[in-house]
């Protein structure tokens, strides 16, 4: 009996560990490719930021930081091609190198603002250098062995930049004042005050679970109408913000390819002021151009299936038209175009 | 032994069925106003951590 018992222990432990085993999430191989995530996904999530001035600040400072660490990781890896194959044609990445430079100044120079009109600009240069990255990594990819850009990954991997490290150290300072910036919005929306958490996040020292516990444990010590009111103020708040990202998500379709024109133009006239031998310039104006057409291309074949499908729609009569011919031919026997009198 | 085997099955099944999703965390679905259960999620609050960046990919 006593040993039927144990067995019938050891058999739920068992189940329960091949449970939690199926539920284990691998982290990444630490020499991987970092590849972005979907672009949904990101737009989700940058946009958010864009609902302050000190959001819109970070998101543009993060992205400038991704863009210099891909420049230096760009330059070595010419380098290392280079290295190998002193007579190997480096033109095209060095004129995207060339073109992430141009877009990291753009991103540099843009003011930060909070709304959708600067949420969506962030969105474009996200795309813009996310498309150039990946570009300039089929390339090198393709002039390198596996086992040559595995190595050289590795050893940019391990390199803590100079040029990235006072950035990140802003950045940092201005996550926690972001933070704080949140957390005292969420306590106005339901008319608390407490400045000694507010401070604790200032600082770094306050966690997501312990600012949520705070709050709930202001609204459960209210009467029952400001509880009513809070709640309602907080969920008028998430409503707003959800309002705000479908706008800019809804917005990021339209117009690409003004958008694209103008932006494709500001930089060959930035292009200028670099210092790049004729060949890459041309191939950067060349690249720059190319870049016009795909999109004009993917424009005039949507352009066209919208037509088609509106063409179809007007050849197809509704059910509700075949419906009324039915009708008609029931009732009178003069069929399509028979009609009321 | 019988009984016990009876209760070891009941108890297995009841287990499995759990860890199946039968029992899910308790979130509601709607927010009750008023209600002194009042769930952590439905405080919109979220904190941008220190390793939060801006993924454009890698060069190699």
């Amino acid at each position: 009996m006593k040993k039927l018992f144990i067995f019938a222990v050891m058999f739920l432990l068992a189940l329960s560990i091949t449970s939690a085993d199926n539920e284990t999430i691998e982290p990444p191989e630490e020499n991987e490719t970092v590849e972005p995530p979907e672009e949904n996904q990101t737009v989700d999530e940058d946009v958010d930021a864009f609902g302050s001035v000190l959001g819109a600040e970070i998101r543009l400072l993060q992205l400038e930081s991704a863009l210099t660490k891909n420049i230096l990781w760009g330059e070595e890896i010419v380098a290392a091609i280079l290295g190998k194959n002193s007579s190997a044609d480096v033109s095209e990445l060095e004129a995207i190198l060339a073109e992430l430079q141009v877009l990291r100044n753009d991103v540099a120079s843009t003011a930060p603002e909070s709304g959708s009109e600067s949420a969506l600009l962030f969105v474009d240069l996200k795309k813009d250098a996310i498309d150039l990255t990946h570009e300039f990594r089929t390339i090198a990819q393709n002039m390198l062995k596996p086992n040559e850009a595995d190595g050289l990954r590795r050893r940019l991997q391990l390199i803590k930049w100079d040029e990235t490290k006072a950035r990140n150290g802003r950045i940092h300072a201005l996550q926690r004042e972001y933070n704080a910036q949140k957390v005292n919005e969420s306590l106005s929306t339901i008319g608390v005050s407490n400045p000694q958490l507010l401070d604790r996040v200032r600082a770094g020292n306050a966690s997501l679970s312990e600012v949520k516990a705070s709050l709930k444990a202001a609204i459960q010590n209210m009467g029952a109408y400001n509880k009513t009111q809070a709640m309602v103020a907080l969920q008028e708040n998430v409503a707003r913000k959800n309002v705000f990202k479908r706008a800019v998500i809804e917005k990021v379709g339209y117009k690409k390819l003004e958008r694209l024109q103008t932006r494709t133009e500001n930089r060959i006239a930035a292009a200028q002021s670099l210092n790049l031998s004729e060949k890459t310039h041309a191939r950067l104006e060349n690249r720059l151009q190319k870049a016009i057409k795909k999109e004009e291309r993917i424009q005039n074949r949507t352009e066209e299936e919208i037509n088609r499908s509106e063409q179809v729609s007007e050849k197809t009569p509704s059910q509700a038209q075949v419906k009324g011919v039915n009708k008609s031919q029931n009732g009178n026997g003069n069929g399509v175009g028979g009609g009321r009198r | 032994m019988k009984k016990f085997l009876v209760f070891f099955l009941a108890l297995s099944l009841l287990f499995l069925g759990c860890l199946d999703g039968g029992i899910e965390e308790k979130t509601p679905s709607s927010t009750t106003l008023a209600s002194e259960d009042l769930s952590l999620e439905e405080l919109d609050v979220s904190f941008m951590l220190e390793n939060d960046s801006v993924e454009i990919g890698d060069m190699i």
